[in-house]
């Protein structure tokens, strides 16, 4: 088995469990509380354009979905990550400033910052190809290593895809949250009316205060049902990050033999290949590969 | 964007001392219609809870998002008192609303509800003096109805900073996307590691927040573990107290509203119901004055 290496006491309490807890944390309590927080407020919004505080509570629930998204994954691609506790020192700290610059760092990046967030790149800096740490433990398949290679190409770009699409919806959507949670004013039309630049009144538009000072935002009707469905697929995508990020980095920990202090495949499991891919990206027989792959381990006849 | 303006055709008190300026009226003037998106949807995620908690599970995910729409609904009380303190000091109102940080606004909580003066001054509930134009019996009935007020506001007030206390980190970690760990993840092996390290657990279910300050000059990292409780009746409890908060944010709100629009003297209808009937027929034989 070559992917091995010692663990020390130290470092599996001070690092690894507290890292696989909060990622497990992200999976299997997070995301299911962002999306039933998420689909809630669509839920109350949809079909009530009377009612244009519920889609920007809507648009505040999809923001918290891509602030999720940021920080599972900012802390292992940002340069300043303070290296004492691992990433999952990174992720409980609060910084306000975080999630924006994750997206608007996102365009900036290649295939290799992807590969590092699907866990596809492993190790210190990510130098160490997942491919080739199967192809040293014995794997030879060469159609299930083509697979693996297209799925890995297929997700980096589906994810720099889906992060393009999400830094436009941030910057789209979090003024508004912030609006929401902050300072709404919801102007009843008793006191004043938005007007547009011919000073005509937009009858049924809302009005908020994005900051002090700056130009305040309306929202008319016509234009609610649009917010409404970017903050609802911005959401949703931002969570199938989300949960992709934190599987694909969990999928280390299946590598963890407690007992023995080291890393070593100590347990068979399934689907190890961390993947992310639109639908035509890989044949149905590529899939079956993918899926029916696993990782056997035979006793240590040490 | 398309070029758009507010046009305010009728704001009354707009200009007027001690209103806190027309972002902070407007914001007072939709006070009611907040509160009430606020309650709905804290109710809506405790029927999710209750719903997904049928049958005995602990559902995680529904508990933690009652506890960030109840923090979120007693924040916006506090943002509301730190405006209305501010437009009591002769400040920008919706500035104060905003951009007091949550330890200031806790701060403020906290002096409200220990100190009568503060809360006086703050809420507006100083008594007038006894002269021509207010006479002696609507002197002494306005300090009862606002003694009345006072003792109502005060355990309003007290509930909230309770509650505040156990929600505050909680439903800003939920915003954020900050890992809490469920009490299954810090019991069953393999554990958390240092992230349940020294924790004091209680029955029922839990989770463990982890909040971590950084020192930016030496990038020390000191991270304190919180345990949340989650049971059914800690949420009841939250609610309960959160809709208790909305109540009286509402009726701050609407009460800023009438003094600045002119009204003297101002009751609460709930602080009448505390009084006697002879207080209460002296106040509404001045009625017009009370902003009833």
């Amino acid at each position: 088995m070559a992917f091995e290496g010692p663990i020390t006491p130290e470092s599996l309490h001070r690092t690894l469990l507290p890292g696989a807890a909060c990622l497990r944390a992200v999976r299997d309590t997070l995301v299911p509380l962002r999306m039933a927080g998420l689909n809630d407020a669509v839920r109350a919004a949809a079909g009530r354009p009377t009612h244009p505080e519920l889609v920007l509570e809507a648009i505040w629930e999809s923001s918290s979905c891509l602030e999720l998204a940021a920080n599972v994954a900012a802390p292992w691609v940002d340069p300043q990550l303070r290296p004492d506790s691992g990433p999952w020192g990174e992720m409980v700290v609060y910084d306000g400033g975080r999630a924006t610059r994750f997206y608007e760092s996102s365009h900036k990046w290649g295939a290799t910052s992807a590969e590092v967030l699907s866990a596809h790149a492993i190790g210190p800096n990510g130098s160490l190809p997942l491919i080739d740490v199967f192809e040293r433990m014995g794997l030879r398949d060469r159609a299930l290593l083509s697979a693996m290679r297209k799925a890995e190409a297929a997700t980096a770009r589906h994810m720099l895809d889906v992060l393009k699409y999400l830094a436009t919806s941030w910057n789209q959507l979090r003024g508004l949250a912030n609006s929401f949670e902050h300072g709404l004013v919801s102007a009843p039309p008793s006191i004043g009316v938005v007007t547009d630049s011919t000073d005509a009144p937009i009858e049924g538009a809302f009005v908020t205060w994005l900051a002090k000072g700056e130009q305040l935002a309306t929202l008319s009707p016509d234009q609610m049902a649009g917010a409404l469905s970017v903050a609802t697929d911005s959401g949703r995508l931002a969570l199938d990050l989300a949960r992709h990020f934190a599987d694909a980095r969990l999928f280390g920990f299946h590598g963890l033999d407690i007992e023995a202090g080291t890393w070593r495949f100590h347990e068979s499991f399934s689907a190890p290949f961390p993947h992310w891919v639109r639908r035509d990206d890989l044949t149905s027989e590529e899939r079956s590969l993918l899926l029916a792959f696993s990782v056997a381990v035979r006793p240590d006849p040490r | 964007m398309q070029s758009r303006s507010f046009r305010i055709d009728a704001l009354e008190g707009m200009g007027a001392s001690g209103s806190g300026g027309p972002e902070f009226l407007i914001y007072c003037h939709g006070g009611t219609r907040r509160a009430s998106l606020r309650r709905s949807s804290i109710n809506r995620a405790l029927a999710l809870y209750r719903r997904a908690s049928t049958g005995g599970g602990d559902a995680y995910p529904e508990a933690l998002l009652v506890l960030q729409r109840v923090g979120l609904a007693i924040s916006d009380l506090t943002r509301l008192l730190a405006g209305l303190r501010a437009a009591v000091q002769g400040d920008d109102a919706f500035h104060a609303l905003r951009q007091t940080a949550a330890p200031a606004r806790t701060q403020l909580l906290d002096e409200l509800v220990s100190d009568p003066a503060a809360r006086k001054a703050v809420l507006g509930l100083a008594p007038p003096t006894a002269s021509t134009t207010c006479p002696r019996e609507l002197v002494e009935a306005i300090t009862a109805a606002y003694a009345a007020a006072d003792r109502q506001w005060l355990d309003h007030l007290t509930e909230a900073q309770i509650t505040w206390r156990k929600v505050a980190a909680v439903s800003k970690a939920c915003r954020h996307g900050l890992p809490i760990l469920p009490k299954p993840l810090v019991e069953a092996p393999p554990g958390a590691g240092a992230l349940s390290q020294g924790i004091v657990t209680g029955p029922g279910p839990w989770a463990v927040l982890p909040q971590t300050n950084v020192e930016r000059a030496d990038s020390a990292m000191h991270t304190t573990l919180t345990v949340v409780p989650l049971s059914r009746q800690e949420l009841e409890e939250a609610r309960s107290s959160s809709l208790r908060a909305l109540a009286l944010f509402r009726d701050l709100a609407y009460i800023h509203c009438q003094r600045a629009a002119g009204a003297e003297w101002i009751v609460s209808p709930k602080a009448l119901r505390a009084l006697g009937s002879a207080e209460v027929a002296v106040l509404k034989q001045f009625g017009t004055r009370l902003g009833l």
